[in-house]
């Protein structure tokens, strides 16, 4: 699947994933990674960025933390981040329903 | 497992990042561990250094990573400006507001009270302007950059007439002797201008920050090759924001020249107006010319000001570049 089709989805997919719990970006590369199949596979390296925007935008938060010997930068919703997350999630729903109406013809 | 791929990577990395040392320690450490993590998973396939080098492919090269966060810090920053100087206007109109009904008589003193009009005209503008497209942009993955730009250029303007405004006040007043007011009234003028400089103050770090953080963006391999013309992305932005106005937005920014002669012939009518009304039918002889001088003044700061300041708020002139 042509990854650029993600643009402007990124926020969205990246709090679904968050949705899961709390995680690291590596760990969130992997959740998309397995919940599109391997279809999205995008450039790991356009994460950070989008984490920043949202972390700068309070939908996430981020600490230090240890694990297995290494200290990594864990990413959780806030609430707002939740609230955003149900909120975007019903909008992509309707968006994508009328498009699949649109493309589906007339009945 | 050796780890020349990503030590490199991560050189590069730095070399392209321009962010200040704590954010790009942050990202560099977690840019580190998540190559890592990818390059220990991938060993189990493959040898040590393939796997580093594909840990390196798949994150993306160093100068898309760097762009992405300059692009992704200077749109934060740019649109917090706009806000620090919606404060800082909204404290310095309300100051005015503050002196005019202390000392009202004051306030017709010309020139008291013009620097602030002047400055509260022009600040009023690029606030409208960045507002649209701070709201119009706020949830945006990724706004044009020529948005981020106009963002950053608005929160200095408006920022730098609020400033030159408090100067222009302080110093008529400090020159005027008569412009000094009874102390029992002075704290309710004293404390909403202090308030008015310290949000200012504020609003120009702010600015100033956002301004650089935007400069760095020219300095990222990368940069967009074309720029659209500024007036569709204002009536754009509009549109983005109410649908609906896209039609007569579009009509109106269609020759902008026009559009703000004609504001320039309103405003030169309502002060003229303003500075007349009230006055005994007999007295209007004696104060019309210095109306029209006043309201000539006017006319012709807005004409001013769009010429100087408007291809730097995105209102007026192409800046395609090839």
């Amino acid at each position: 699947m042509r990854t650029d089709l993600l643009k402007g989805h990124l926020d969205l997919v990246l709090l679904s994933c968050l949705g899961d719990g709390p995680a690291h970006g590596y760990l969130l590369i992997k959740r998309l990674r397995e919940r599109s199949d391997g279809e999205l596979d995008l450039l790991e390296g356009t994460l950070y960025p989008a984490l920043h925007r949202l972390e700068a935008a309070g939908l996430v938060t981020s600490t230090w933390e240890s694990a297995s010997g290494r200290r990594r930068r864990v990413y959780r919703l806030t609430q707002n981040g939740g609230r955003a997350l149900g909120e975007r999630t019903d909008e992509w729903r309707r968006f994508t329903g009328i498009v699949n109406d649109v493309l589906a013809g007339p009945a | 497992v050796t780890r020349g791929a990503i030590d490199s990577y991560l050189e590069s990395l730095d070399d392209e990042l321009r962010l200040a040392r704590a954010p790009r320690r942050r990202l560099l450490a977690e840019v580190k561990d998540h190559l890592r993590a990818s390059a220990d998973e991938l060993a189990a396939e493959v040898e040590a250094d393939e796997a580093e080098r594909r840990a390196v492919e798949r994150f993306g090269a160093a100068a898309t990573v760097a762009r992405g966060f300059a692009v992704a810090v200077a749109a934060t920053s740019a649109r917090r400006s706009t806000y620090g100087l919606a404060l800082a206007f909204a404290a310095y109109a309300s100051a005015c507001l503050a002196f005019a009904l202390t000392a009202s008589s004051q306030f017709a003193d010309f020139p008291q009270g013009a620097p602030s009009a002047l400055a509260l005209q022009v600040a009023v503008v690029a606030l409208a302007v960045s507002l649209v497209r701070a709201l119009r942009w706020r949830g945006s993955a990724r706004p044009p950059e020529d948005r981020i730009r106009f963002l950053a250029n608005g929160a200095i303007i408006g920022v730098a007439a609020l400033a030159a405004g408090l100067a222009g006040e302080a110093v008529v007043a400090l020159t005027r002797p008569a412009g000094v007011l009874p102390w029992q009234d002075a704290p309710f003028v004293i404390v909403p201008f202090a308030v008015a400089v310290v949000a200012t103050l504020a609003a120009g770090v702010g600015a100033a920050g956002a301004a650089f953080r935007t400069s760095t963006l020219d300095a990222v391999p990368g940069r967009p090759t074309h720029v659209r013309s500024a007036l569709p992305t204002l009536a754009d932005d509009v549109a983005g924001l109410v649908p609906r106005a896209l039609g007569p937005v579009t009509a109106a920014f269609g020759r902008p020249a026009l559009l703000v002669s004609a504001v320039a012939g309103l405003a030169l009518g309502a002060v003229f107006v303003s500075q007349v009304s009230g006055r005994p039918f007999e007295h209007h002889a004696s104060v019309a010319l210095p109306a029209l001088a006043l309201a000539t003044l006017e006319a012709l700061c807005i004409l001013a000001g769009y010429v100087a300041l408007g291809r730097s708020l995105g209102l007026r002139g192409e800046r395609s570049t090839a």
